[in-house]
């Protein structure tokens, strides 16, 4: 079965890397460029996996985070938040929200693929 | 790391070991009786690697053949089977046949039906050998007799760690935290993720804390697992699978041939269950035998009673006579897989392309700081022309330091040819042995692929038409067993290969007459020596009256010259009769960079490969004579046919008064390059010329000046024989 | 998502479609009363689509409720997304139901009957 991640991130190239880096291997890659605009996308159908960048205009991605969290429809839905080394209490409230899997930017393609087939492969 | 690339990683790590197998199995002949037994076992190891490590990627093509062979090998290690000749080319057939076993299971993925009859016949042959061996041992089980189907040799023993062989998988313990499912981490998915690396050997759920109905809430989860799990990865590979569960999960991982107190701990750690519990999970997925487990744990219990603080594992080694080899063998084991990935980590893998392209760039980076350079002298500010020429200094630096980076050893190459010698005298039936020095030598890369053509014809050529047979030896008072070598040095910014033999030696009368029966060479023309010499490599020439089917009609030698020169290099031969002969290979450090000489034509500049260049003289139109369109000066009496580059190269722009001829000397023949300007010698990286530029004759590269202008290197040997080519056309009208 | 009817002293419990930790809460609602019948229970999983570790876990906690009580609790004709993930999870021993596999016997060290040496646990 087809499986549908949503990337949430304002940088497009970014977007770009992890489409490039999960398309290959089977996954749809649903695309969102900040929090608000992925809570309208997922509205629209299933996602399996939703990878959400912290630091967004709009809505940030721990309010995006918790938000996900609050809908029924979402709310076991694994994240993965992207993360620079430096946001350590960013990454301490974002566990306590329930985001668990954290992959810190830069990345290689093939890493974000791997994270992604931990979670929903 | 994915399944595939741990498999690219087998494939050359395998090819690696059978070429160090094969050329230990050279050495054997060679060598001291006290030297045999590091050899044997080293030949052993290599055997022992190529199918342990097949056998945990489940290639049982090459798992079942080699495992043969490696009996066959510990069986010569433990000195019951003797080394013979024979049994030693037998050994090297076998190495073929692993290389070939991995070859298609590289290419297809599985061993072709051809390859399962060659294993099936070859392991009859080692058979004789093993039972030969049988007569003096004293354990002949989990041999295959001759003649036995290979699938059998699936059974076998392990012959050396009996008692470790159940504990060769990695052991996981996985507790999940109770909010995995609300998180959105399902074991699922990890467990499906850690097949990627490995093999699932065996799983088993544990339902120890699934609460009663009245406590149950279908959202928490109550699973654990033990795991025993094959695979080649890291012990760090394995723990990344679980990074995202790592902090509200319990897991555990024990590496194969752990120790039984590495057991011991844990089960001593998984502070929730009981140990009798864990000590039954570990049996249950076979991660401990229930002799194992039960003498560990009476020791461990007899070990609190008289209050002894020792751990479990010393116990073990220390008091129990079986298990001590077991602990011994897995701490070997560690050692050795230590030892292994420290010597890899010494050097690094890098993609050859990679490190081209790095050269490249440094050489633009040199040619830019040149331009630079040159601005700040234009400018004319000190300061900046100092520290401009600190730049320059560091980026040359630089260049140099990122050429070295290619440079490898000529060893490897060297090498090879031990057995192209060894296969060559047993159907020649001659004695030859190869006698190697220099072989840390070393060359750029590029060099190194290009050389082994060449080297090839040349050593093949010496074994079969330099040495004589035996009885011509024997007759000329020499020692029976011929010498081929290959030597290399460095000289003054050169590589130097030698060929050479100790045969019969070049006869210049017999060369000369044949050459000009070929009509090679004119009847009344005369020749030096080395010019006789040099014939041997022109195309069509053989001296072997007897064309044998080895080293081909004489074929291969003008190969090797045209390599040669491929290469910048040149040939040289030496002689004397009855002898031997050595023939020199004489090639620039490195194809990256080339000494020119610059001319310039108009705005053109061109780069005059510097090693070509005789001299430079001034050009006087008046002096220049013409006939059928080509057109000479007389330099010292000598007739000098010139390219003038301004009309073979149409380039436009007015044509100065003064103008120099550059009198370039290749095949033997000299030229002279008529050009408006020299502009000095210039060392300079070559770029190649893209494929647009491939049909084009006269030019072999470009490069960029400090200027920031491109100026095309001339392809001399081109010019050259394109005006000896028109000559011939002319003399035949 | 479940079909229950009573026949021969058992209940025949028919699941449907997607068994995820997003229907837990519900198929725990429906399925675990089923379990104070006090009564033989058959499990056709044939129209099964995909089940998660969650509700397996719950499969595995009825399984133990019902031999805790002397009454059996089978499995039965489970679709392929079902033994893919019970395969994965060692549950195929696990619960010992015969499992009908391609050339392969599912069936490890448990009888149909459901006599465990596992309830020392």
């Amino acid at each position: 079965m087809e499986k549908t991640v949503m990337i949430v991130d304002d940088s497009a190239s970014l977007r770009q890397l992890v489409v490039l880096a999960l398309k290959d291997s089977g996954y749809r890659v649903v695309e969102a460029c900040d929090g608000v605009d992925g809570l309208s996308k997922l509205d629209a159908g299933r996602v399996h996996l939703i990878i959400s960048d912290v630091n967004m205009p709009n809505m940030d991605g721990l309010t995006f985070l918790k938000e996900v969290k609050k809908r029924p429809d979402t709310r076991f839905t694994p994240v993965i938040m992207l993360t620079t080394e430096s946001a350590a209490d960013k990454k301490d409230e974002g566990r306590a929200a329930g985001a668990k899997a954290w992959v810190v930017k830069p990345f290689q393609p093939q890493q974000m693929l791997a994270a992604v087939n931990k979670l929903i492969q | 790391m994915s399944m595939e690339a741990a498999l690219q990683t087998y494939f050359t790590e395998a090819r690696e070991m059978l070429e160090d197998m094969e050329a230990q199995l050279l050495e054997i002949e060679h060598q001291d009786a006290d030297a045999l037994p590091e050899t044997l076992n080293a030949i052993f190891r290599a055997a022992h690697t190529v199918k342990g490590s097949a056998s945990l990627f489940g290639l049982d093509g090459i798992v079942d053949f080699t495992h043969v062979v490696e009996n066959l090998l510990d069986r010569m290690r433990d000195g019951d089977v003797g080394v013979s000749p024979e049994l030693v080319s037998l050994l090297l057939r076998c190495q073929d046949h692993i290389a070939t076993l991995v070859d298609e299971t590289e290419a297809d993925g599985e061993v072709s039906e051809d390859s399962r009859i060659l294993s099936r016949a070859l392991i009859v042959e080692l058979g004789a050998y093993l039972d030969e061996g049988a007569g003096s041992a004293s354990d002949t089980s989990g041999l295959p007799a001759a003649g036995k189907e290979v699938e059998q040799a699936h059974d076998y023993p392990e012959d050396e760690n009996d008692d470790t062989v159940d504990n060769d998988c990695w052991h996981i313990s996985l507790r999940f935290g109770r909010n995995s499912f609300r998180d959105g981490m399902d074991p699922i998915s990890f467990l499906r993720f850690l097949e990627n690396i490995g093999t699932v050997r065996h799983i088993l759920i544990l339902d120890d804390w699934l609460p009663d109905l009245a406590d149950y809430d279908p959202e928490d989860c109550y699973l654990g697992f033990e795991i025993r799990f094959m695979s080649s990865a890291t012990k760090k590979e394995i723990e990344d699978v679980f990074e995202f569960i790592r902090e509200d999960s319990d897991i555990h991982i024990l590496a194969p041939y752990s120790r039984l107190s590495d057991y011991i701990d844990l089960i001593e750690s998984m502070s929730e269950e009981s140990d009798r519990r864990i000590g039954e999970i570990l049996i249950e997925c076979g991660a401990l035998t229930e002799a194992e487990l039960a003498k560990a744990l009476a020791l461990q219990a007899a070990a609190e009673e008289a209050d002894q603080s020792r751990r479990l594992g010393e116990i073990v080694a220390q008091d129990d006579d079986r298990l001590t080899p077991v602990v011994d063998a897995a701490a070997q084991k560690q050692t050795q897989m230590r030892d292994a990935i420290n010597r890899k980590q010494k050097s690094l893998r890098v993609d050859a392309d990679k490190l081209d392209h790095l050269i490249n760039l440094v050489g633009e980076l040199v040619t830019a700081g040149a331009g630079t350079f040159l601005q700040a002298q234009i400018l004319g500010n000190a300061e900046l022309i100092e520290s401009m020429s600190k730049l320059n200094d560091l980026l040359e630096e630089m260049r140099d330091a990122s050429l070295k980076l290619r440079m490898v050893a000529i060893g490897a190459t060297f090498s090879k040819f031990q057995r192209v010698v060894r296969d060559m005298a047993a159907d020649l039936d001659k004695e030859v042995d190869l006698a190697i020095t220099g072989a840390d030598t070393e060359l750029d890369k590029s060099v190194v692929e290009k050389i082994g053509d060449p080297l090839m014809h040349l050593v093949r050529n010496a074994v079969d038409h330099g040495l004589e047979s035996s009885a011509e030896r024997e007759a000329a008072g020499k020692p029976l067993t011929g010498t081929i070598s290959l030597n290399a040095y460095h000289d003054s910014g050169n590589i130097v290969i030698e060929v050479g033999d100790d045969g019969r030696g070049l006869d210049p009368d017999k060369i000369l007459a044949k050459a000009r029966e070929k009509g090679l060479v004119g009847e009344d023309q005369q020749l030096s020596r080395a010019e006789i010499f040099d014939l041997i490599l022109r195309p069509g020439f053989s001296t072997a009256e007897q064309v044998s089917n080895i080293s081909g009609r004489g074929v291969g030698m003008d190969v090797v010259r045209r390599n040669v020169i491929e290469m910048r290099g040149r040939t040289e031969i030496d002689s004397a009769p009855g002898e031997g002969t050595t023939i020199r290979i004489i090639l620039p450090l490195t194809l990256a960079i080339i000494d020119g000489f610059v001319v310039g034509v108009g705005k053109a500049a061109f780069v005059v490969p510097l090693d070509v260049v005789q001299e430079c003289v001034e050009f006087s139109e008046v002096d220049q004579t013409e006939r059928d369109g080509q057109t000479y000066i007389n330099l010292r009496g000598n007739v000098l046919p010139l390219v003038n580059i301004r009309h073979r190269f149409g380039v436009q722009g007015e044509r100065p008064k003064r103008r120099s001829v550059v009198v370039v000397k290749a095949e033997g023949q000299s030229v002279g390059l008529v050009v408006d300007r020299l502009m000095g010698e210039f060392q300079t990286v070559i770029k190649p010329l893209g494929p647009v530029f491939t049909g084009l004759s006269g030019i072999s590269g470009s490069t960029i000046m400090g200027s920031g202008e491109v100026a095309l290197i001339l392809d001399v040997q081109g010019l050259v024989q394109q005006i000896t080519r028109g000559e011939r056309t002319a003399a035949n009208h | 998502m479940l079909q229950v009817e009573s026949r021969d002293g058992a209940s025949h419990v028919v699941l449907e479609g997607e068994l995820t930790i997003y229907q837990a809460q519900d198929l725990a609602q429906q399925f675990l009363p089923l379990l104070d019948k006090d009564e033989s229970l058959v499990v056709d999983l044939s129209d099964v689509s995909d089940i998660d570790s969650s509700c397996a876990q719950l499969l595995m906690l009825a399984r133990r409720h019902c031999q805790a009580r002397g009454h059996q609790c089978s499995l039965v004709n489970h679709s392929q997304p079902v033994i893919d993930v019970f395969e994965t999870l060692g549950l195929v021993s696990w619960f010992g139901d015969p499992v009908v596999l391609p050339g392969e016997q599912g069936s490890g060290r448990r009888t149909q009957s459901g006599q465990t040496e596992g309830e020392s646990a």
